[in-house]
């Protein structure tokens, strides 16, 4: 086993690191999704919450039994949180990802690299673990940060604490990384053909759409993300994941990337 | 130490290398000559194992390019340098540097103390620690140049070294590979400039698609245009056009105001005897001298040629 990929992760991160545009585009998803959107819910939830109102919400809310209307209103929408957190692993590597290669393409340095011995194998897994591992890490630390501020609220303004469901578990640990490693491999597929960050935008676009679909169709209460479903979603992108890196080590070969990527 | 056999590249039905058979020996300056598109960073590709052929093979340092266990043995023994300089523009000098270094499985300390010698060694030590994203062309070409050297290749290939270049960092990047060649290393130079082939070279090819010759320059100037020599006299007489035009060495006879310019055979032997001649037919001689084409006409003689078919 060759230990170049961690060569190539190395620098990869080392240039993410110098990018402003990708740094602070990185930096806007945790303040969006643990720190604007779960204040907006706290301090939007009106204190004249009815039983009436989460009535409406029809049965999603039968699980929040022995919480005022308020308290289980609250509960819901943190919970129903979740998509997020997978819209975070899904769309932050496009990003890495897709200025690798663009870049890569844009400064030459394709060539020199391919003509070292390195494996292509060793490059695409350093590539993808460079895209892969820093939005997996930004998004566990955005869950704590998350937790901790709505809890910090709730127990003292509230008196009551939210534990997440168990399905954030393995939304966190196994889906999260799944949807990353499917975003990296699709944004260098797709930035093989295209010479810019479009590719990581036109990627990301794919993966917003159904997530986002997620989340609305749970907070209109057509479904609820349980942890079956959770689970099955993963087995459906472990599958997915398979195909992709088996096309994308196919096209991720020294003679395809020097002729075909123009 | 580099040995082609009806070597051959397409891209779709686009024929870019063909038939190609090329013998460059351990140690020599070997230029590859030819107009843009003829195929010589595909033929550099191939070598240095960055793309496959499609056709035919070759080996280099009796290693075969079309074996994938042989290709990685290939790309360790070889160092290119390719025709774009790319570096990663926001790292430094040293990083992008050890990048390689460290991908060519260059011990750290010996790829660190080589990155400060040749850093020295060039007049670069200085933007050791700058991002490479505000350096110059010809800055650029000298880290190429260390880049393709941090793991002590054997052999070498240059694609076009000089081109884009300000005259002084060309002639830089020239003395670069004359010290390279007295280190042993063998040479494989692209380039589309013949003064520096003909300065640089032990030998050279002359490509478009396919090999139009292979040879010394010298060899390669005789060739086109066999050696010719101009001998100016006090007066031009008949008498003396009809002796020369006799003689069995002198292949041609044109006359050019007081002289004349013979196509002689074998100068080093018969130009004498051709002067004899001239003198017995009553012949003045002013001045007699060798015409050499320069490798441009021969090369436009040859290029043009075949484009023409
Ligand atoms: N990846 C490719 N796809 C299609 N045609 C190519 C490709 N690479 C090179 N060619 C063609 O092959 C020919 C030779 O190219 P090249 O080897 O770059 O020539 P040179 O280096 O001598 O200028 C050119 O006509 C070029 O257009
Ligand atoms: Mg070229």
């Amino acid at each position: 086993m060759s230990t170049d990929f961690l060569i190539v992760m190395r620098k990869d991160l080392d240039e993410v690191m110098r990018n402003r545009y990708i740094v602070s585009s990185m930096a806007t998803f945790p303040v969006l999704f643990s720190i604007v959107i779960p204040l907006l819910y706290l301090f939007t939830v009106p204190a004249n919450v009815t039983e009436a109102d989460v009535a409406a919400l029809g049965n999603v809310l039968h699980g929040y039994a022995g919480m005022t209307p308020r308290q289980a209103m609250i509960a819901f929408l943190v919970q129903s949180n979740l998509p997020f957190y997978l819209l975070m692993p899904g769309v932050m590597p496009t990003l890495i990802a897709a200025y690798s290669i663009a870049g890569e393409k844009k400064n030459g340095t394709l060539e020199p690299m391919l003509a070292t011995p390195v494996k292509t194998s060793d490059i695409l897994l350093g590539k993808t673990l460079a895209a892969v591992v820093p939005s997996v890490l930004i998004t566990w630390i955005s869950f704590i940060v998350y937790m901790a501020l709505i809890n910090t609220v709730t127990s003292r303004s509230f008196g009551f604490s939210i534990v997440p469901d168990p399905q954030w578990a393995v939304a966190l640990a196994i889906t999260g990384p799944l949807i990353a490693i499917l975003s990296v491999y699709a944004s260098i597929m797709v930035s093989a053909r295209m010479s810019d960050v479009r590719a990581a935008q036109q990627v990301s676009a794919a993966l917003v759409v159904p997530i986002m679909g997620l989340f609305v169709l749970q907070l209109f209460g057509m479904i609820t993300l349980s942890l079956d479903i959770i689970v099955a979603i993963s087995a459906a992108l472990f599958v997915l994941d398979i195909v992709l890196i088996r096309i994308g080590t196919l096209l991720f070969r020294r003679d395809e990337i020097l002729t075909t990527w123009g | 130490m580099i040995e082609t056999q009806a070597l051959g590249r397409r891209f779709g039905n686009y024929t870019a290398v063909e038939g190609l058979d090329l013998s460059v020996k351990a140690g020599e300056v070997f230029g590859f000559l030819g107009p843009n598109g003829a195929g010589k960073t595909t033929t550099v590709r191939m070598l240095a194992c960055l793309i496959r052929p499609t056709a035919g093979t070759a080996r280099v340092d009796g290693l075969r390019v079309d074996d994938p266990g042989d290709a990685r043995r290939i790309r360790r023994t070889v160092g290119i340098l390719t025709e774009r300089s790319g570096f990663y523009d926001n790292l430094t000098a040293y990083k992008n540097l050890r990048f390689y270094a460290d991908l060519y499985r260059v011990d750290r300390r010996k790829a660190d103390a080589r990155i400060d010698d040749m850093l020295d060694a060039f007049g670069m030590s200085r933007w050791k620690a700058s991002a490479v994203g505000g350096f110059s062309k010809g800055m650029r070409q000298k880290l190429a140049l260390i880049r393709c050297l941090v793991h002590d290749p054997k052999v070498l290939f240059f694609d076009e070294p000089t081109a884009g270049l300000d005259p002084e960092s060309a002639r830089y990047v020239r003395d670069a590979i004359v010290r390279l060649k007295q280190d042993g290393r063998t040479i494989f130079l692209c380039t589309h400039n013949l003064d520096e082939a003909e300065r640089l070279c032990d030998r050279v090819a002359i490509v478009n698609r396919r090999l139009l010759y292979e040879g010394t320059p010298e060899r390669l100037r005789d060739a086109a245009y066999g050696r010719r020599i101009i001998v100016r006299l006090e007066r031009m007489m008949g008498q003396v056009h009809n002796a020369v035009s006799g003689l069995d060495a002198v292949a041609a006879v044109e006359e050019s105001g007081d002289g004349m310019i013979l196509e002689v055979r074998d100068p080093d032997r018969n130009c004498a005897d051709v002067v004899d001649a001239i003198v017995r037919a009553g012949g003045r001689i002013r001045s007699v001298g060798e015409l050499r084409h320069s490798l441009e006409d021969v090369y436009m003689k040859l290029v043009g040629d075949r484009c023409e078919h």
